[in-house]
């Protein structure tokens, strides 16, 4: 790896408003370092528009070191750009080389519909996790620190799950455009604690209801999913969320 | 939202089959169904290979096996009420699950996708679709008698020559083209479909899903070999008329 500047050629997909049809633009962008992460070259691309008076791509981003899940683009094919456990904002410049040309789109889905440029509304999963994924939690004095045990083994599969940052990669990846990764994770994380076990049925059921209402596609179990997230949440969840709600048809 | 919430509660009852049909329509419950009817056809397939592997002990074997099976109506109708209804549930299903997905994205990417997958996973519909087609000829074939070669008589005990009219149809090297592809496709349709539908239906272990995922591949590629073993036989001579 060199410290050479590059030149890249970079498409991005246009898209004034939510109600108007885009396409996808192609931009030269100089001056890239290799050390710079992918948002810092957008960032680039921008300072170049803004110069020749044009618009800026707008796009998603907030902490840039790959917690929040704000970052949301399809990298040449890939949600994220395709390495493992990585976010859009922690993909780094020197992966690319000199020359190259770049393909960026937003996630795609009917579920995700595009605000502008990249940036999709992915409100979708907040209701999702409003219509059942917390606790109900009674008022009374807080517990005492580690009063509950909780087995090693069951903190850990919770943490699995508990590590998405619900980005919505899951969705963009998918064939199906199926949330069902992003759904089972924010279920099994509070399924595998006692805290979470008395509303484990109904909170399937509740979120399954409402992902079917907003539009999401099926499961086919292709692992597209699994392959992208930037938090590495295995399919097992799915699978979980599955027995629950299989379960749940004979709690009834 | 709401709205659409409170149409589908009111849309059936409360009773036990009432939401077991909403289950079932779900994107969830869906795929359990095409997991059981899955599962119910494999087990079906199995079944039926092991029958046709008798053609390689011989004749007599193969006519008994075909005889018993036209002789014993609670076997024969109960198989085929299990197939009338089971196939039919897996076909819609998957009918409408792809109708979900194609609606799930309504616009497409530039790029296509690079995210991985298995090309038999991803290919479901089409082996499905295949093997389909396949499923209908065979049917004309073998048990409608419609097309094909057919034996001119019967055999002494008023039975069919169901050997002779298969061997008869191998030796038509389009038929048993067609046959060998539809077991191929119908292998890797399998392969994706024994791990899926252990998944669909909740079962998972650290140990057991990549061991299913073994069975899956094993017995997808064994069941077309072992029915592909038959044409290809019968092409080279080693299954005699």
């Amino acid at each position: 790896m060199s410290d050479k500047l590059m030149k890249l050629k970079v498409n991005v997909w246009r898209q004034t408003n939510k109600d108007q049809s885009g396409e996808m633009k192609g931009y030269v962008v100089e001056n890239v370092d290799p050390h710079m992460s992918f948002l810092e070259m957008m960032d680039t691309l921008n300072e170049q528009l803004q110069h020749k008076g044009e618009e800026p791509v707008a796009f998603d981003h907030d902490c840039r070191e790959g917690i929040c899940g704000m970052c949301s683009m399809v990298i040449n094919g890939i949600p994220h750009g395709g390495h493992k456990g990585v976010t859009a904002c922690q993909l780094h410049m020197r992966h690319f080389n000199d020359g190259d040309e770049i393909f960026v789109e937003p996630w795609r889905a009917k579920a995700f519909p595009v605000l502008r440029d990249l940036v999709v509304d992915r409100s979708a999963l907040d209701r999702i996790v409003a219509s059942g994924g917390y606790v109900s939690v009674n008022t009374g004095g807080a517990p005492d620190a580690n009063c509950l045990p909780i087995p090693k083994k069951e903190a850990d599969l919770s943490m699995d799950a508990a590590a998405c940052i619900g980005c919505g990669a899951c969705v963009a990846a998918c064939k199906n455009a199926s949330a069902m990764l992003f759904v089972a994770a924010k279920a099994s994380h509070l399924a595998h604690l006692p805290q979470g076990e008395p509303e484990r049925y109904v909170r399937a059921q509740n979120m399954a209801q409402q992902m079917d209402a907003e539009g999401f596609g099926t499961c086919s179990n292709l692992s597209q999913c699994e392959a992208v997230c930037p938090k590495e949440i295995p399919v097992r969840v799915i699978a979980e969320f599955n027995s629950d709600l299989i379960k749940a048809q004979f709690k009834g | 939202m709401a709205d659409a919430m409170e149409l589908k509660r009111g849309s059936t009852g409360p009773t036990l089959f009432g939401s077991l049909v909403k289950f079932m329509s779900s994107s969830v419950g869906s795929k359990v169904v095409m997991a059981v009817t899955g599962l119910g056809l494999c087990a079906f397939i199995m079944g039926h290979m092991a029958g046709n592997l008798l053609a390689f002990v011989g004749r007599d074997a193969f006519n008994h096996y075909a005889a018993t099976l036209k002789g014993t109506p609670l076997l024969l109708w109960g198989t085929r009420l299990a197939l009338l209804i089971g196939f039919p549930l897996h076909i819609w299903t998957a009918v409408r699950t792809v109708q979900l997905n194609r609606a799930a994205r309504p616009v497409a990417y530039a790029v296509p996708s690079k995210a991985p997958a298995r090309a038999a996973a991803k290919t479901m519909m089409l082996s499905g679709a295949v093997v389909l087609a396949y499923f209908a000829y065979h049917l004309a074939h073998f048990t409608l008698h419609l097309t094909g070669p057919q034996p001119a008589t019967l055999l002494a005990d008023g039975h069919y020559d169901a050997y002779s009219m298969m061997v008869m149809g191998f030796q038509q090297p389009l038929i048993a083209i067609f046959y060998v592809t539809a077991m191929v496709l119908l292998a890797a349709h399998i392969s994706h479909g024994i791990y899926s539908l252990f998944q669909h239906l909740g079962f998972w272990g650290a140990k057991w899903t990549p061991f299913l995922k073994n069975v899956a591949l094993v017995l997808g590629y064994g069941l077309c070999a072992g029915f592909a073993s038959i044409p290809l036989s019968v092409l080279l001579g080693l299954i005699k008329p």
